[in-house]
């Protein structure tokens, strides 16, 4: 249970754990954006060397980041199969009824790839931010929204929320899990609605428990004067430093890099 | 029914930067019929080290043998082991879940795939034990109760599987005095009317020193030492040390002793005490 890291925050002292959180931000949608521009192989190259670069300041072990990778490996190889299936072109083989192309097998892996790439380059924000300092950059760039309506403190204070209870909740649900099966619960075998209903021990104490601590958590927040984000000063300021500077330059040289080979 | 440990080391999440080794090299043999408390400071390995007894946990390296066979070798069913070694976790009252407490109660010996009636019987009789009315309760919802009594029900439901060993863990964590008191009074009548074998996890030496018979002391993940309460409590600075201390009747009796007074430090309780102090008292009237 335990074993989820998706969202999971290693503590360090690396040069990408002390960028801005804004920084890390900004350059993980642009990554996202480059990722969907590029059209053909060559042009990988420079997001997966971005990436490279990264981890290796980053300190993370690459064992670690790939093993993120594992809980969604069934949705790259769906992905990848859909597409070797569903695209039309030229036909490289045929498997019954399904027609493998050869414009498939390009879109299937591009698509893989780029699914890898994303998964590996967001899990890279989270395993080097800290939860606090990932809503704190949030909020301060949702925060020119504020005029158009947009709740952003109030929205970053949610998902700040969120974010710590993940571990707790998981810590729970294995506990209660291991109770239930000292009774003699099977979590593991049966078709699909007996699954579903052996779930039942588990998930309602998991929701009272829930609704438990957001109570516990709502009273002692009240008991400390929270009252959303009007007048809220900081701590701690974010602040922009050369660091962060040389952080965009280095990396707009590389999107520059990917988008040019568009054209070749 | 005799449980051994051997050698057992337990790491959570390994080869993750969050690796963490939670009890190493345990040895450790519990014979049937013996009441053991096992006692450390919080963090200390307690709770992993008794989840390994039903196989819950599987050790990172070494066996646990159940009447001489290992639980973890092919053809052992966990199930059957579950039923047989019953473990009531810690705030027990956490996992209740149905709309009713008979029907709770009756959630084990159901997975266990027993008959209807047998089921129902077993329900009347271990809510009996846990000392609450089968009539009364049966219909209301866990949900009703004070956090004593869900307690109990929750034992209960342990008990309805009709274990031979009985493991609690931190059984009277978060209870007011008098609901731990009597909790703890409970587990002996249990022990003694069923004849089970009990573990009592705590980390409390005034709660179990008096009522066990065999004490097994924890420390970073490790049992440092077994052996008798009064055994134990031979090493009182060590005790210390380990965060753990000793009852205040035995500590004050070696204060005592201290002083230069020449009396037994070998005290549990206070009626001991006090036949201990009458005596000292008259030898030196005689004087
Ligand atoms: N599910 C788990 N995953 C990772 N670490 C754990 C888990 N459960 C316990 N630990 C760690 O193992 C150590 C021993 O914990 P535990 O067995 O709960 O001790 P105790 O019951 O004596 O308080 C602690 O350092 C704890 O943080
Ligand atoms: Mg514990």
């Amino acid at each position: 249970m335990r074993e989820i890291t998706i969202g999971q925050y290693i503590p360090g002292d690396s040069i990408v754990h002390r960028l801005d959180p804004r920084t890390k931000i900004i350059i993980t949608l642009a990554y996202m954006i480059l990722l969907f521009m590029l059209n053909n192989f060559y042009g990988y190259i420079f997001p997966v060397g971005f990436i490279i670069l990264a981890t290796l300041l980053s300190g993370i072990s690459v064992r670690y980041l790939l093993k993120g990778l594992k809980p969604l490996i069934f949705i790259i190889i769906l992905t990848f199969l859909l597409n070797s299936f569903m695209t039309k072109g030229r036909v490289i083989y045929q498997l019954g009824p399904l027609d493998i192309t050869y414009e498939g097998l390009s879109q299937g892996a591009f698509m893989a790839i780029r699914l890898i790439l994303l998964i590996i380059g967001t899990s890279l924000l989270t395993l080097t931010t800290s939860p606090i300092s990932l809503t704190d950059g949030i909020e301060v760039l949702l925060s020119p929204f504020k005029k158009i309506g947009m709740p952003a403190h109030e929205l970053a204070m949610m998902m700040t929320i969120a974010l710590r209870f993940i571990p707790t909740l998981l810590e729970e649900t294995d506990k209660i899990m291991k109770a239930q099966m000292a009774r003699g619960a099977d979590f593991e075998s049966g078709n699909l609605i007996n699954r579903a209903k052996n779930l039942v021990p588990l998930l309602v104490p998991l929701f009272i428990s829930a609704f438990r601590r957001a109570d516990d958590l709502a009273m002692a927040m009240e008991a400390r004067c929270y009252h959303g984000g009007e007048n809220r000063t900081r701590m701690k300021e974010l602040k922009m430093t050369f660091l962060d500077i040389a952080t965009f330059i280095v990396f707009i040289l590389i999107a520059g890099g990917g988008i040019a080979s568009r054209f070749v | 029914m005799s449980i051994d440990v051997k050698n057992v080391t337990h790491v959570y999440m390994p080869n993750t930067p969050f690796e963490s080794i939670a009890i190493k090299d345990i040895n450790w043999t519990v014979k049937d019929g013996e009441f053991w408390g096992l006692i450390g400071h919080t963090g200390s390995g307690k709770s992993t080290l008794i989840q390994h007894l039903n196989g819950l946990l599987k050790p990172t390296s070494g066996e646990i043998l159940i009447n001489d066979i290992n639980i973890h070798s092919k053809g052992v069913s966990l199930k059957s082991i579950r039923q047989k070694v019953g473990l009531v976790f810690q705030y027990p009252e956490h996992q209740l879940f149905e709309e009713t407490i008979e029907r709770d109660v009756a959630f084990g010996p159901k997975n266990m795939g027993l008959a209807e009636e047998e089921v129902a019987k077993r329900v009347k009789e271990a809510l009996d034990l846990v000392g609450l009315s089968y009539e009364e309760v049966k219909d209301k919802s866990p949900f009703e109760l004070s956090g004593g009594q869900m307690r109990r029900v929750a034992i209960a439901g342990v008990l309805a599987m009709k274990p031979e060993i009985l493991i609690l863990d931190e059984p009277t964590a978060g209870l007011d005095p008098r609901g731990r008191d009597e909790i703890l009074e409970e587990i002996v009548t249990l022990k003694q009317k069923q004849k089970l074998t009990v573990i009592l996890v705590s980390h409390s030496m005034e709660d179990v020193a008096k009522l066990v018979d065999k004490l097994a002391v924890m420390y970073r993940g490790q049992i440092v030492s077994q052996g008798t309460p009064r055994e134990i409590f031979q090493d009182y600075e060590g005790l210390v040390e380990k965060g753990l201390g000793i009852p205040q009747i035995t500590e004050l009796m070696i204060k005592l002793k201290e002083r230069g007074k020449n009396i037994s430090t070998d005290i549990l309780t206070v009626d001991e005490a006090r036949a201990e102090i009458t005596k000292h008292i008259r030898r030196k009237g005689l004087a």
